[in-house]
Formats: structure tokens, sequence, C-alpha cells
């Protein structure tokens, strides 16, 4: 398995002024499902924006420290060439065009170099991973349930025929059950397409589940890294995003807190 | 890309309203005061016309420096400035010429005048923003255009309203000479009522408003009333230059008041430099004397009176050129670039930070 | 029935004007306000594709259309491509400042005076007799016609062309849509093109007809109203937003007062904006109240 992606000490600065992540660095091999984990503000939404070169609006770059996919440098490239080079990230808002139909938004996305019955094929690939999507058809995009949207999404990034997906937050809003279904089918995604997959997520429970591989993210640096048993294992993740305790009892944020505050930790 | 003024930040207007140590403020006190022997021994120095000039950038000046407040400061955007300009000069055309008004009662009245159509421009500004508040104030300065050119063939004006210059103590006020210092007088009162108005608590709400309308509204801050009141009193400082003007040029017409002239100042007020009050003096002296600039500029090609036909066209094209060139290359205006100079020049110890760290 | 017949005449020269409006907006969010001025490029370049093609109306038609789109073009790529993310003030500013760098070249270049494009082409406006005694002239005729064809052709390939897919999608969300791989300045490059080209065509046929000055700039003004009535991303909107600005700017004109045909738009335009901000059809945006 050849490293498909690697981030190298990336630091990303918002505005010139506020840095968001320090100093990351992981990588991916293909064909694996990767996991970031972190809570609110630890820079794994910011990471996997640098990725796809999705910082420009925002007024951020990656001020230093290299992305290289394939073998070429990504670092802050204009999002539609990221995309054409197979990276292709899922937001985590907006994921969506809201008012076109679903059709519509599969259609959109392909590049115009590709034949009729190639985008038929592709649509049609869509449809036999997200079969609810087919009964929606004639939908307008906006006017679908949080589930059917995410399904929307992954089918739009599916489309695109990537190398890598990106997922932020698949989590969101979804009821457990449907990001079970989810879940698996990226699983399945991988295994039948060999598609490489990094998510970002604050369920730690339902993405170890699925993961090969981890990173643990913290005020926008790598904490913790290791595969997904051993991160399921680890302490410190099941404190502080489990809220379990080697006792067994629950422990409130608050405790959480001031024990990271305190101690060191290990891995 | 236009910041709101933080005291943190050395280059904001709070920063430059905000002396940071004696030596700056002794520097500051020291170049006021050169400024001002030199504004007060220019008229008995210079030629009369440019004296004209001078006189031509303070009433600029008054102008720009209201729109800065509405649209620099209180984020409202606004192209219909010249509607506004052209109701203070109507008033004064209507008042002198139908009842023979003096002008301690024409002036006020144009600024009442002014307040109660910036109430009415300013009504927009509650549902509307950005590209469609823009729009609404285009639609308003129309139809100030059109009362204004239907009163003129009303009372049968075929060319305009002429007016007789004010009179003091019997005194026609006709000079040059006198309208130069009247002018100076006009601007420098407008500074400092905008340098007060901005720090005040009006002046901190329109801050907020303009950098974020929703945390504003939250924090409690009466959007309604400081959109309205921004729109009010800029409109009634205007239509004080609109009555200047009028007695300036004893003449009012509804063609002086073109959609150009809109447009004029709000190319001031970015040329400028946006939220910065001396942007909006330093933007109304390069739009008032670019014109010139362009024409001495033309006169010193080998063949000038060919060109001598065209120079309007010339002076429009070049106009907007500039335009581009500052909104491409330089958008923090000239006062972007005087920073800048300043920023080499300067051996300060002291410098902005805006780097401070990663954040806790 | 002249007053309907002009109706029809003046609201498919605002429509056919405006939709170049609503296809930058709806496409790219930018207010295009030197439309007008654009528009008025067309005519002039017609005016020496006409002396260039002597009597060969078609070539110069066909050579001023595709020199007014390769305008359009440029001013994307020289201009309003480096003014994406800017400020609304700033790019609201650049299209006015471009409005009135176009106008004082085309005065230097070509010259304030009334010029007649259809002289050298050999066409002539004539009259063509109407059922209830109205009359109307054949290039206003064409107008009609080609605004409807227009309108048509636009509908069509919005709906139903891969790249009117890729312009609705860029519309709705531009960020997701580069990400999607959607090159947005093939696509805004695309929307100005033909913008300017259906501007231009505007512009040529009322020169045409009623001869060409300087001040046919205003018009693009005065057109801009009726995009806005209709909704500035609606082109169905712009088509019925047109008929009812000049609807009001026609019975005004014959019942009321003559001088308001040039404020009437205006007009109607507030009266919208204080009731219905996004016109009749349009998408409501973030123009509610915060």
């Amino acid at each position: 398995m050849s490293t498909l992606l690697t981030v190298d000490r990336i630091q990303v600065v918002y505005q010139r002024s506020i840095i968001a992540v320090h100093d990351v660095s992981f990588s991916v091999k293909s064909g694996q499902i990767v996991v970031l984990l972190g809570t609110n503000g630890a820079g794994k939404t910011t990471t996997l924006r640098a990725i796809s070169g999705f910082l420009g609006l925002d007024d951020a770059r990656v001020s230093s420290g290299t992305i290289t996919f394939n073998g070429a440098r990504i670092d802050n490239l204009p999002p539609y060439e990221t995309a054409r080079r197979g990276i292709i990230l899922v937001p985590e808002r907006d994921k969506v065009f809201p008012n076109i139909t679903v059709t519509e938004n599969l259609m959109a996305p392909v590049a115009h170099n590709v034949s009729r019955s190639e985008r038929t094929r592709r649509e049609d690939l869509v449809y036999s991973f997200f079969p609810r999507l087919a009964e929606l058809r004639k939908r307008t995009g906006g006017l679908l349930s949080g589930g059917e949207r995410q399904m929307l999404a992954l089918g739009c990034a599916l489309v695109c025929h990537p190398q890598l997906l990106l997922v932020d937050e698949l989590s969101l809003g979804l009821a457990p059950i449907v990001l079970e279904g989810l879940m698996g089918q990226l699983v399945k995604v991988r295994s039948e397409l060999g598609i490489t997959i990094v998510l970002v997520e604050q369920n730690a429970v339902a993405a170890l589940a699925v993961a090969d591989y981890g990173y643990v993210l913290e005020n926008g640096h790598v904490v913790l890294a290791g595969s997904a048993e051993k991160l399921r294992g680890a302490g410190r993740v099941q404190d502080s995003y489990l809220g379990k305790s080697d006792s067994g009892e629950r422990r409130g944020y608050r405790d959480i807190k001031r024990n990271a505050l305190q101690g060191r930790f290990h891995a | 890309m236009y910041d709101a003024p933080s005291p943190a930040n050395r280059y904001s207007s709070a920063g430059m309203l905000q002396a940071s140590g004696r030596s700056d403020q002794r520097r500051r006190s020291l170049s006021a005061a050169l400024l001002a022997l030199g504004l007060i021994i220019f008229p008995f120095v210079g030629s009369p016309f440019a004296l004209d000039l001078a006189s031509q950038v303070f009433l600029a000046s008054i102008g720009s420096l209201s729109l800065m407040l509405l649209t620099g400061f209180a984020g409202q955007i606004s192209i219909g400035h010249a509607g506004l300009i052209a109701a203070g000069a109507y008033v004064v055309g209507i008042m002198s010429r139908e009842w023979q008004a003096p002008f301690w009662l024409t002036l006020p009245s144009a600024a009442i005048a002014g307040a109660l159509l910036g109430a009415a421009f300013g009504v927009p500004s509650l549902r509307l923003r950005g590209l469609y508040l823009a729009v609404s104030t285009l639609a308003l300065y129309f139809i100030v255009i059109y009362a204004g050119g239907e009163y003129e063939a009303w009372r049968g004006y075929a060319t305009g309203i002429m007016i007789d210059s004010p009179k003091v103590a019997g005194m026609e006020i006709s000079s040059g000479f006198a309208w130069y210092f009247i002018l100076l007088a006009a601007a420098v009162m407008t500074l400092v009522l905008c340098i007060n108005l901005l720090r005040s608590r009006t002046g901190r709400a329109w801050g907020a408003i303009r950098t974020r309308e929703t945390v504003a509204e939250a924090l409690g801050i009466n959007i309604a009333k400081f959109k309205l009141w921004a729109f009010v009193i800029s409109s009634a400082i205007t239509a004080v230059a609109g009555a200047l003007f009028a007695y300036d040029r004893n003449f009012v017409s509804a063609e002086a008041f073109s959609l150009y002239l809109s447009i004029q100042y709000v190319a001031m007020i970015i040329i400028g430099g946006m939220g910065s009050l001396p942007g909006a003096i330093l933007g109304a002296t390069f739009v008032t004397l670019f014109p010139y600039a362009i024409e001495s500029a033309i006169g010193m090609l080998p063949d000038a009176d060919r060109y001598v036909n065209a120079l309007y066209a010339m002076n429009y094209a070049a106009f907007g050129l500039v335009t581009i060139a500052f909104l491409l290359f330089e958008p923090r205006g000239l006062i972007g670039i005087w920073r800048r100079l300043q920023g080499h020049i300067s051996l300060r110890r002291r410098k902005a930070k805006p780097l401070s760290g990663p954040p806790q | 029935m002249q007053l309907i017949v002009n109706m029809l005449v003046l609201s498919s020269i605002y429509a056919l004007i405006s939709c170049g409006y609503v296809l930058i907006y709806r496409v790219s969010r930018v207010m295009n306000l030197a439309q007008g001025e654009l528009m008025m490029l067309g005519a002039y370049l017609l005016l020496t594709t006409a002396s260039l093609f002597h009597g060969n109306p078609e070539m110069a038609i066909i050579a001023a259309v595709v020199l007014s789109t390769t305008c359009g073009v440029l001013v994307y790529v020289l201009l309003m491509r480096k003014m994406t993310g800017e400020s609304v003030l700033a790019a609201v500013l650049a299209t006015i400042a471009l409005g009135i760098l176009l106008r004082g070249l085309m005065v230097l270049i070509w010259s304030a005076q009334q010029q007649y494009p259809g002289q050298p082409l050999g066409l002539n406006s004539t009259a063509i007799a109407l059922p209830g005694g109205a009359r109307i002239s054949t290039f206003a005729a064409a107008l009609v016609i080609v605004n409807a064809l227009t309108y048509a052709a636009l509908f069509g390939f919005l709906r139903f062309g891969r790249w009117g897919l890729r312009m609705r999608a860029a519309g709705q969300n531009p960020l997701l849509a580069a990400q999607r791989g959607i090159n947005l300045h093939a696509i805004y490059a695309l929307t100005w093109a033909l913008s300017t080209m259906t501007g231009a065509m505007a512009g040529m046929l009322i020169a045409l007809d009623s001869g060409l000055t300087s001040n046919l700039a205003v018009l693009g003004l005065k057109a801009f109203p009726a995009a806005l009535v209709g909704g500035l991303d609606s082109l169905l909107g712009t088509l019925i937003g047109s008929l009812i600005v000049a609807a009001a700017e026609i019975l005004s004109i014959q019942y009321v007062d003559p001088l308001l045909s040039d404020v009437m738009p205006f007009l109607v335009l507030l009266a919208m904006l204080i009731v219905r901000p996004w016109g009749l059809f349009g998408t409501r945006e973030e123009l509610d109240r915060v």
C-alpha cells in the first residue's frame, strides 16, 4: 500500500493573525480509512479544508509546511484544482445545491469530457449505494432531510470519481441508526471502489468503528496517533471523548478538562 | 478588507485619535499648527485660480466627510449623494427667489430639509443591505432630481435658478477671498463635528453595526435608530454643503447634480481610504484636482488644441480608469499608501503587532 | 392599440437589456452596472463594422456581435475576475467606474454626435401597419422577436444544457461548485459573454431603429428596475418585470406627465423595494431583517 497523502508540519493562519493549526503531520496510505478526532476548535476541519483547497474564501492559508498528494504538492491550490486531481471534500455545511434536483445535483459535477454512457453509469452507481436517492430523483436539494442530504453529498462526491474522499463531520444532525448505515456505506465505497477516505469526526465511537487508523487533534496539534484499536483502548481517548474513566464510571466534561490541564498525557 | 476600528490597532481611526505617548502628541500638534498656518497664509500668496481650487476642495470635503460617516463608518452604502446636495441647493434657490430669505434662514432650512430627506433615504436601510440598499438610494436620487426638474419647469426657469450672493450687514459676500475662508471654516467645523460624533456612543454603535450587525443587535444596540441617525446626520451635512454650493455658484440647476457627481463622492471615500476621516479629505482633494491635472497633462501634449473638444470625455475616461486602478491595486486608498510610507520611514519602537501569538 | 404596441416594444427593450443583469447576478452575485455602456458599445461597434462591410448587413451585425462578446469576456478577465471576494461596495463601484471609463472611451473614439449605423448598410426603418391603426417600425418588431427568441434560448440553455446546469449550480453555491470540479472562471466568463451579447443585440437594434447618441447608456440604467422588480435572479421575473415597468412608464407619459418617463421605472423600483425587495420571482436572500 503506497502513501497517497502526506501532511507535513502544516500551519494554517486565518486572516494573517489567528493560527488555527500549529503543527499537524500525518500520512494516509492508499485504500485506508483514516479518522481525525478532536473537540470543537481542535483544527480538524481546518486541516481538511487545507487539503482540499477550501481555505481561500475564509482568508486563510497554509503558512508553513507542505501537503503532498500522489507525489505532488497541493498546498494552497484553488478548490477546483484539487478536485481535478482527485480529492473531493464533503463539507460540513452547504453540502448540496439547494435549488436544483437530485439528478441535477449529481450531474453538475461531472466533467465535460465524460461521455453520456459513462455519466449514466456513475449515476447508477450512486443509486446502487444509496437506493433512497433513486426515489428522490426529482426532489430539489433543499427539500431533503438531513440524512438524505448527506447521502446526496456523498453521491455527488462519488460521481467525480475521486481517489481521496474527505468527509467533514458526517454525524452532525444524523440519527444514530442512519449514521451507522452511512458509515457502513463508506466502508463499502472503500472496498468496492478502492477510494481512500479521511474522516473528521466528533463522534469517536462511530468513527473508530470503521477506521483503520486515527489521529487525535487538540488545539491545532496532533496529540495522539495510532491504529483504531489502540485508540479505542487509549485511556486518554476514553476520558476526553467517551467520558469513561478506568473505574468505568462516567465523568463530566469539567473533570476531564481540569485533569487535562493539570496532567501530562500518555498514549 | 475594510477593518473595523479597534483600539488595539494603531492604524485604526480610534487608534489615531488616541495619542500614544507625549512625543506623539507634541508632533501631531506641531504639524496641525503648521497646517493651520499654511492654510491661513495661502490666500495672501496664492493666485485667484489656486484660491478657487482650494475652495472647491473644502466644499468637496464637506460632502465627502458626510459620506464617509455614512458609508465608511456606519456601513450604509449610498450612491444617491448628489440628490442630497441638490436638495440643499434647491432649498436655497427656492427660498431666496420666492421669499428673499437671507442666508441665516436658508442654511438651517437646508440642514433641516437634508435631515428629513435623509430620513427618507434611510428608511430602506432598515430592511435592505448592500446592493439593494445602494439601488434604493439610486432610486431616491432620481426622484429628487425629477422633483427639482419639475419645479424649474413649473416656475419657468429654463436654464436654472439664479441666486444672489449672501449678504452680511448689507455687504455682499462674493469675493474669492471671502469664500475661501467661509468654506475653510465650514470644512473645519464639519471635521470637528465628525470627530466628536465618532468618539461618542453613536460613533461606536455605528462601528458595531458596520462590522457585525447581528452581534450589535444582540448586544442591545438599537440598529434602526442608529442607522436612521447616520442617514439623517450625514444628509443634513450634505444638504448644507449643497446650500453653500448654490451660494458659491450663484446658480442652481438639475444638470449640475448628475449621477456622475454621486459617483465622484463615492470615489472620494474609496480613493481616500474607507473608514478614515483624513482619507475623506485626501479623497476629496484628489478627485477635485484630478480634472485640472488631466487638463494640464493634455496641454503638455504636442498637438494640444486638437484635444480640447474631447476634454470632457478624456476626464470621464481617466476618472473611470483611475478609480478602477485604486480598486484593484490600492483598496485601502491614499491613506493606505500614506500609512505604508509612514511604516517605512518611522523608527518608532511601538509597532502594531497583529500577530500576537496563538490565542488561548 | 398603439399604446399596447409601444408597451410591447419598450418592454422588449428593457427585457433584452435586463437579461444581462439577471444572468450575471444569478451566477456570480454581481450587479453589473456597466450593462448600459456595454450595450452602447455594441451599437458603436456596429457603426464601425457597418462602414467596413458596406452594404452587407449580415456580416456587419455578426461581426459586431462577436466583437462585443469578446469585449464582455475581456471585461471579466481583466477586471471582474480580480474583484471576486471584495466588498459589495467595491464590486459595485468597479462596474460603475468601468461604465464611466467605457463611456469616455466611446465618445473619444466615435464622438458624441448622433450617428446612424443603418445608413451604410442600406437598412432603413419603415413602418408596418398593424390592426387597430397602430404602427410599428421594422426594427422595433425585430426587437420584439429577437427578445422572445433570446429568452426562449436562455430558458432552454439553463434548464437543459450541461453548461447551463453548471451555471445554475455555481450561482447557488460557488464554493461547493469549485470543489466539485466546476471551473468557476470559465463559468463567469461565459456568463459575461452571454450577457454582453444580449445587451449588444439590444443596443444595435435600438440604434438601427432610432439612431445612436452617446446617451444610449441611460436606457441601461432605466432597464435595471425591470430586473429588480422581477427578481434579480429570475429570467421569467425579468420578463414580467419589464412588462410592468414599461406599462407604467408608457401609461404615465400618456395620462399624467411626459416628464415622468425617466423617473417612472425608479418609482416602481422603490415601491417594489418597500414591499418585496427580492422581486416577484427572485429567491429570498439574506435581505431579511437581522
